[in-house]
């Protein structure tokens, strides 16, 4: 019985015991969760006991690896880390994106890392609306904001998706209908990107870096998040500046020293790298006109695919007829013209009443004159006696310099002229002096007492007044498109920022500064290589002294040693949410190599990091 | 009158809270989060009621708070909701108008009253998905407080009792003596702006778990990394 008792209180303890060391085991599988995915666990979550389980099998690497298995890890950590890297201020207050998705799909398939930089393929959201239209993907990116918006789980393969291979937009249909609705075919032409790497030929890289300018913002945006140096580390005066462009000031306030001591050091490595970029652009789309409607383009794409000969026999196949014939019909027929009748059925089509899409339509019509009006208020301007003494007074008079003044000689010589009968030489007159002096022309002041006097409404007047005088008329290529769209021919090509013969990206060569470098082809040279620079930045592998492209400068930025110790860096700053000083040199070299010695692999860096003592997320590791 | 009760009880308790989670474990006084030189969250903390936090040794926070990112994430993961529990439209209309006041990065400097104020209001979006959740479906979260009664029935017992659950699923831990004394007051704080027909009405049941939970997720214990 005693012994019974005895072994009662043995259970209770080792029973206590236990009970402490799952507490315990909890509690650093809590931690650990937190710090390696970024979110706060409660204590009925799943993944939590699996860890608290590893852990208590004395498993801690196999808890941190389980980790990074987690929706929470790739949902969140993975993803902030991809915000971050995708622009300069390093905010995750940023849309999820294309480039975004990039580096996720990487982890989440344990893909080398240096694939970022260096990838043909990419990545897109389906599942979500428009899926199917690639517009979602190469015009905008709302593709890829759902995965925020309804919290979608990217770890689900049939979520989060890999494509291939990189594409590029030849044109699009403009239209309003989504692919879905389109019957008549695909909405977007797309090409094979030539040259696609990694983030680098994504249309977020593009917009951000690539977006006017020099393309000197991408390499300075390329060594600030991948290699974690700032343009101030890389500058090196004592680098030739044989590849500096045409458009660097040489004598800054006259002062060259100037340009010597300051501009040069970081020109010198700056110029020498961005030929990488050279061909590349974030182009503006025109259909004739201003879109507003931007996407990444590749010169050596823009030029093969012949997408000016294809813009031009659009031009010629759709546009030039219709400012040719369809406008001039709008202006004579006005509500009876083909113009006016295609867009109030469009408009119908997409679901306005007919009364409202007359309404919308009429807002153009009120900016353009109609002839007939015009030609009565000429005929009628005429018919008054002293209207005609007017005239005459101004025809005897067509050569003095007042009356030039007010006139204009141009109009005042078709008044002048021999030519012609009395009233065609009037009312060329007239038209000329209403086309020039609008609101200050003779036939608006007539038109305008009439009105007056005919007490019309003052909304109606400043209607018909300025009908009259053609205010806010659209150009005629702005008229023309809206009729391109109603009759579904309005098509989208990218600009021609491109030399013909090189591909090369017109901003490249800006200036003019007869010495500087020209750029014809996108080669690079890296220029942070002497001295110091070398192992500062540890450059390896082919293209570390330079090479040709995009592709090139992606693997010259992921063979070097400083891009695995930035990504350590980051790795480490967001589990071990704390600094990774300079003077903390050596943990950098070690994390960095560590990272190459799981072949790249994020979610092991991840691991390795958040078990390092230097952390100090697991105690006793 | 009574309306304006209520409302100073729920801004007193609700910073009430925050005082309470700042004191759990003997961890740290009630801190200005920009006077960071005070601040002792982790074991070298002070004890409020002796008065001698300034006489102690300073310890950095060991942690960080959850970025802009992270803090709806980190909600809905403590509360257990996905996405198919919670109404999108409503709670993308509450992040997407405080994200741009919650933390940028995960940086303890960068915690003052605007982004306090927007975890805290994001929290109420996100406690109401949770009570409207458990009262579809099995109570998990709230098994305490009968959501077809009023406080009535379940009485002050059942508001502490849901605090020392919460605690538990979100903290892993009891919760301490203070932290007891505190969150009894408070519900007595709440009760007494209530009449006796409101504590039978079932929606206060509702703002009785939304104002725990709020205030449990507002917190630096639920936010600190």
């Amino acid at each position: 019985m005693r012994g019974y008792k005895y072994l009662v209180v043995v259970a209770s303890a080792l029973s206590m015991a236990n009970a402490h060391a799952a507490d315990k085991d909890m509690l650093k599988a809590k931690r650990l969760y937190e710090r390696m995915t970024g979110v706060k666990v409660s204590s009925t979550k799943p993944e939590l006991k699996k860890v608290a389980e590893l852990i208590s099998q004395n498993n801690d690497r196999g808890a941190a690896n389980y980790i990074t298995t987690t929706p929470d890890f790739l949902n969140v950590q993975v993803k902030n880390l991809s915000l971050r890297l995708s622009n300069k201020d390093e905010s995750v207050k940023v849309p999820f994106n294309d480039f975004s998705a990039l580096v996720v799909g990487v982890v989440r398939d344990n893909a080398d890392f240096r694939d970022i930089l260096t990838a043909d393929y990419s990545y897109e959201v389906r599942g979500v609306a428009n899926d199917t239209d690639e517009r979602t993907r190469y015009i905008n990116q709302n593709n890829y904001t759902p995965i925020e918006t309804t919290y979608l789980d990217m770890t689900n393969k049939g979520i989060l998706v890999k494509n291939s291979s990189q594409k590029l937009v030849r044109n699009f249909w403009d239209t309003e209908d989504t692919q879905a609705n389109y019957k008549a075919g695909p909405v977007v032409a797309l090409g094979t990107n030539p040259e696609a790497a990694g983030v680098f030929t994504t249309r977020t890289f593009a917009e951000r870096n690539l977006s006017g300018g020099t393309n000197r913002r991408a390499v300075e945006f390329s060594l600030k998040q991948f290699l974690c140096v700032s343009m101030a580390e890389a500058a090196d005066s004592s680098a030739s500046d044989q590849y500096v462009g045409r458009d660097v000031e040489r004598f800054p306030a006259g002062d060259h020293n100037k340009y010597l001591t300051s501009c040069k050091s970081c020109h010198s490595v700056m110029d020498g790298m961005r030929g990488a970029f050279a061909k590349m652009e974030y182009v503006n789309f025109t259909h004739g006109g201003a879109t507003g409607t931007y996407s990444h383009m590749n010169g050596d794409f823009f030029v093969k695919q012949g997408i000016l000969d294809d813009y031009n026999a659009y031009y010629k196949e759709f546009v030039t007829p219709t400012i040719n014939n369809i406008l001039p019909d709008l202006v004579t027929n006005q509500e009876n013209s083909t113009w006016f009748k295609a867009r109030v059925a469009y408009l119908v089509s997409r679901g306005q009443t007919q009364a409202a899409a007359t309404t919308t339509t009429r807002n153009t019509l009120n900016t353009i004159r109609d002839p007939a009006v015009a030609n009565a208020l000429f005929a009628e301007y005429r018919s008054i006696a002293a209207n005609q003494t007017v005239l005459a007074t101004i025809k005897a008079n067509y050569k003095a310099a007042n009356y030039i003044t007010e006139y204009t000689a141009n109009c005042l010589n078709k008044l002048g002229t021999t030519a012609g009968t009395a009233q065609a030489r009037e009312d060329n007159f007239l038209v000329c002096n209403l086309d020039g002096k609008k609101e200050l022309s003779l036939i608006y002041d007539f038109y305008n007492k009439k009105l007056t006097a005919a007490k019309v409404a003052d909304a109606e007047k400043t209607r018909l007044l300025n009908k009259l005088i053609n205010k806010g008329r659209p150009a005629n290529i702005n008229l023309a498109t809206p009729y391109l769209q109603a009759t579904g021919k309005r098509i989208q090509f990218p600009r021609n920022n491109f030399d013909s013969t090189t591909g090369v990206a017109v901003k490249m060569n800006k200036g003019s500064y007869p010495y500087g470098f020209v750029v014809n082809s996108d080669n690079f040279v890296n220029n942070a290589t002497l001295g110091s620079k070398s192992s500062f930045f540890g450059w390896r592998g082919p293209a570390s002294a330079g090479g040709s492209g995009v592709k090139d400068f992606g693997r010259m930025l992921s063979d070097s040693r400083r891009f695995s110790q930035c990504m350590a860096k980051r790795v480490y700053e967001s589990v071990c949410l704390k600094k990774l000083e300079a003077t903390q040199y050596s943990t950098l070299v070690r994390l960095g190599d560590r990272f190459e010695a799981v072949g790249y692999n994020l979610k092991n860096l991840y691991t390795e990091v958040a078990l390092d003592p230097v952390c100090g997320v697991v105690k006793g590791e | 009158m009574k309306a304006r009760n209520k409302i100073g009880a729920v801004i007193g308790v609700t910073f009430s809270f925050l005082f309470v989670a700042a004191s759990f474990q003997n961890c740290a006084k009630q801190v200005d989060f920009a006077s960071l030189e005070e601040v002792t969250l982790n074991g070298g903390g002070s004890d409020i009621t002796n008065g001698s936090s300034n006489s102690k040794p300073q310890t950095d926070i060991d942690g960080a708070p959850v970025d802009a990112k992270q803090t709806l994430e980190s909600m809905m993961s403590l509360l257990g909701l996905s996405r198919t529990d919670i109404n999108m439209t409503a709670v993308n209309a509450e992040i997407n108008y405080r994200r741009n006041l919650l933390m940028a990065q995960n940086d303890l400097t960068l915690v003052n009253s605007p982004s306090i104020i927007a975890i805290t209001s994001l929290a109420g979006v996100v406690c109401q998905q949770a009570v409207t959740k458990e009262k579809k479906g099995a109570k998990d979260l709230f098994k305490y407080i009968d959501f077809a009664k009023g406080p009535s029935s379940y009485g002050k017992l059942g508001a502490i009792n849901t605090y020392v659950s919460l605690v538990d699923r979100f903290w892993m831990r009891q919760p301490s003596k203070e932290e007891l004394a505190l969150i009894s007051q408070t519900v007595d704080e709440y009760f007494s702006t209530l009449d006796s027909a409101a504590m039978s009405k079932a929606t206060e049941s509702d703002k009785l778990a939304v104002f725990i939970c709020t205030g449990m997720l507002s917190v630096p214990d639920s936010y600190l990394l």
